[in-house]
């Protein structure tokens, strides 16, 4: 079920409705609620993965459970292994055997033996990157003993597959939400409002940007031989604003239905685009997933505890990891890669937390500086973007012999066609809100700043740019595929 | 809290919905068809068919634009005589679509005949397989009531942006989106000269190394399928506009027909074609699709042969 179909416009009122009317008290009534929403909500997609969805999240309840009643370093160990062979090997199986598979293959054909290399037709469930990484968050948080373990599995289960983040995240902290489910929920309406402005302000990014210029950037990274440097330059930069508004967009959706439930989820983004250098866009960017890295796999291979080198050694590990979680393929490996390459310089050089200052503050414009910082940030990740947009790493090379040919200054074809019209204009909507509220935590928070005909007259102006300019055959987002 | 926070959302989405219904109503005549496939003259003569069609035909046509806009109904009736007939061509049809659709039309209608009308273009790669979930088209327009429909393709921005263009669709024949049927779902196309882009005037026939030779393999699978249920298939071949088929084409042509009759005609098929007459320009919309009298006359050219 997407958030911006129908069905999930008629499913979500009810399951609002039954859960602060109907099974508003106890808690773990409430918390059944959200299983069952979020299991029809999974199993709307496809019914006969959710047993992957339980067998994951039953596997983390119970060693969770058994890490609470031991004590012993090997028992607890042996455990902890359960889990993570449990979680990875699941997503292993599911997400990477195909790629292991032909690489090895490619690899021993290199060496001149021929095997042959059996792939399989495997269906990636939509979502696994993301719960799965959820639901090992809190094995390791009770193996570290930073959490002590839930009794009821009503609140684990509710955690794990809480539907607004269960498809494309925030991947949430069990630190940090499941002492929200634990505890009776307050309807805030105040919250409850906000959240309905983040909603409408994600589906605005989804369907007025994302969904209008989506069609170019797959004409041109589908064929990349057939288009001129141009179309690659414009399609590289359309895709930066495509993804960045399909997955914010998601993230916005989700907690806002999060905040519509009484839960607070984490932010995911935070205007990642206005970044005056890499090592701020990365705190900035799918923050869930990047300090997931950082608390689980950067700090425990050292950090930055054994100097810079080490620490530059981590990262590059951690970019790395990042570019296979987001698929099994070289060109996402390379992605990371390169990420990292554009990230180590700030960190060797002892800039990496230079920009913690807000943004132009008391300023309407940023300074030429800043400026011109932002838009060197964005060139440099709108690089990366190419190899994390094409299809395959000699695509991606193909895209960078083009931009830097000739025909980078040729007129592209269909630059002012209807969708990137509406792309333009909704672009221009995007960087004037986002930069308004840049200091707040989405684009479209109030704070009573505006009065009252202003901020209906916004609310009813965007929704009637999501209803009219919305393409007839706007999809799934981006981020579902990993 | 709750209820005062549902009436507050309430009371605001009263405008937006009214404000849907209204624009929706204004526009009522010319609403589009449900969205069961991405094209959108497929959904309208579904509709069309869904509506007005009787259930069993004894005749019945599928193709591309070129059965769509290129079969003349009324010849075809005054040929068949009274038959049930309806013509199920749309934009964009490949002949692997052409395939599905006489078959999955076929497991209902058990008609004794099939007509396809088709030229070059179809067996390149200018015209490729569009997606098409016939089992779903033929649930549509079998089994769900066409509200159903409606809530199973809930694309709110398809039906708001196509009901604004069926206007232009459905009510100015001069225009290259002309879709208002005739009785038979057949559908004319006069376009004015002036509305007359350049590049669909002078395109030329497809050249020799973009024509798909697989595509024979799709017309023998039509062929060898109707066969087996002991239905005749008859094979129209539309002309080129008489600037267009230059004498290197008219040879291709010739070439192309003499193969579909090598594949058609030993499974008791027939394969027709006007090549014999020359087309001039003044009977053409573009470079193939015929107006409303160069349609009439085509068929009336190639349906005659049968009585020989």
């Amino acid at each position: 079920m997407l958030f911006n179909s129908i069905e999930f416009a008629v499913f979500l009122p009810i399951i609002f409705v039954l859960y602060w009317y109907v099974f508003a008290r106890p808690v773990r009534l409430q918390n059944a609620l959200l299983i069952a929403a979020g299991f029809v909500f999974y199993g709307w997609w496809d019914w006969r993965f959710l047993s992957l969805l339980i067998f994951t999240a039953g596997v983390d309840f119970l060693v969770a459970r058994r890490l609470m009643a031991t004590e012993k370093p090997r028992g607890r160990k042996a455990l902890m292994a359960t889990s993570l062979i449990a979680n990875l090997g699941l997503l292993g199986f599911f997400k990477y055997y195909n790629f292991f598979a032909l690489s090895f293959g490619q690899a021993f054909t290199f060496f001149g033996h021929h095997p042959d290399v059996h792939t399989l037709n495997i269906v990636l469930p939509v979502g696994i990157s993301f719960y799965t990484f959820q639901s090992l968050s809190y094995t390791l948080d009770v193996y570290r003993k930073q959490l002590v373990a839930t009794r009821d599995p009503f609140t684990f289960f509710a955690f794990v597959s809480f539907f607004p983040q269960l498809l494309a995240g925030p991947i949430e902290r069990a630190r940090h939400m499941v002492p929200q489910f634990e505890q009776p929920r307050i309807f805030r309406t105040d919250a409850a409002r906000d959240g309905l402005r983040q909603i409408l302000w994600g589906l605005f990014k989804k369907v007025v940007i994302a969904d209008n210029c989506s069609f170019y950037p797959n004409m041109v990274f589908t064929a990349p031989a057939h288009y001129t440097g141009s179309e690659h330059l414009l399609a590289t930069v359309l895709f930066a604003f495509q993804i960045y508004c399909d997955f914010s967009g998601y993230s916005d959706m989700a907690l806002g239905l999060a905040r519509l439930f009484g839960l607070d989820l984490m932010r995911n983004f935070a205007f990642p685009y206005f970044s005056r250098d890499v090592a701020e866009f990365w705190q900035r960017w799918h923050i869930s997933l990047n300090t997931w890295f950082r608390d689980y796999l950067y700090i425990p291979l050292g950090g930055s505890r054994g100097g810079k080198w080490i620490a530059a050694r981590n990262t590059l590990i951690v970019f790395t990891v990042s570019g296979f979680w987001h698929g099994a393929d070289w060109h996402f490996i390379s992605w990371g890669l390169v990420s990292a390459v554009f990230f180590l310089p700030l960190l060797l050089f002892g800039d990496r937390h230079k920009h913690r200052a807000p943004l132009a503050e008391a300023r309407w414009l940023p300074s030429l500086a800043d400026l011109g910082k932002m838009l060197f940030t964005f060139g440099l990740v709108c690089i990366a973007w190419v190899f994390f947009r094409a299809t395959s790493l000699p695509n991606a090379w193909i895209t960078f012999e083009r931009i830097a040919s000739a025909s980078v200054f040729t007129m592209p074809q269909q630059v002012f066609c209807r969708g990137l019209k509406i792309f333009y204009l909704g672009t221009a909507i995007l960087l004037v809100t986002e930069w308004i509220n840049r200091h707040r935590q989405h684009g479209l928070q109030m704070d009573g700043r505006m009065n009252k005909p202003m901020r209906i007259g916004l609310y009813y102006g965007l929704v009637a740019l999501i209803v009219l300019l919305g393409p007839s055959d706007g999809g799934d987002f981006i981020y579902f595929q990993f | 809290m709750v209820g005062r926070f549902l009436r507050e959302v309430f009371l605001y989405s009263l405008p937006i919905a009214a404000g849907i219904m209204l624009y929706a109503f204004s526009y009522r005549t010319t609403f589009p068809a449900p969205r069961i496939s991405d094209n959108i003259s497929l959904n309208e003569k579904m509709r069309f068919y869904k509506r007005t069609g009787p259930e069993h035909l004894d005749l019945f046509a599928v193709g591309s634009s070129m059965t769509l806009n290129n079969l003349n109904s009324a010849e075809v009736i005054a040929h068949f005589g009274a038959v049930r007939y309806m013509n199920f061509g749309a934009w964009g049809f490949s002949l692997r679509n052409t395939r599905d659709m006489i078959l999955a039309l076929q497991a209902r209608n058990q008609a004794s005949t099939v007509l396809v009308c088709a030229n070059l273009m179809e067996f390149s790669t200018e015209i490729p397989d569009l997606p098409l979930d016939t089992a779903k088209l033929m649930r549509y327009l079998w089994h769900d009531p066409e509200a159903f429909a409606y809530l199973r393709e809930p694309k709110p921005s398809y039906y708001l942006t196509n009901m604004v263009s069926n206007r232009i669709r459905m009510n100015d024949p001069n225009n290259y989106e002309y879709l208002r049927f005739d009785a038979n779902g057949g559908c004319t196309l006069d376009v004015a000269d002036d509305k007359r882009p350049d590049d669909r005037w002078n395109k030329p026939a497809p050249p020799p190394e973009a024509m798909i030779d697989s595509a024979y393999n799709d017309v023998a699978g039509i062929g060898k399928a109707l066969a087996a249920r002991h239905v005749r298939l008859i094979w129209l071949h539309s002309p080129f506009r008489e600037g267009v088929s230059t004498t290197a084409v008219h040879q291709r042509v010739l070439a192309h027909i003499a193969r579909l009759r090598g594949i058609l005609e030993p499974m008791g098929h027939t394969v027709l074609d006007a090549e014999a007459e020359t087309w001039p320009d003044s009977l053409y919309s573009d470079h193939s699709h015929f107006r409303s009298i160069g349609a009439r006359l085509f068929t009336r050219e190639c349906l005659g042969q049968l009585d020989h």
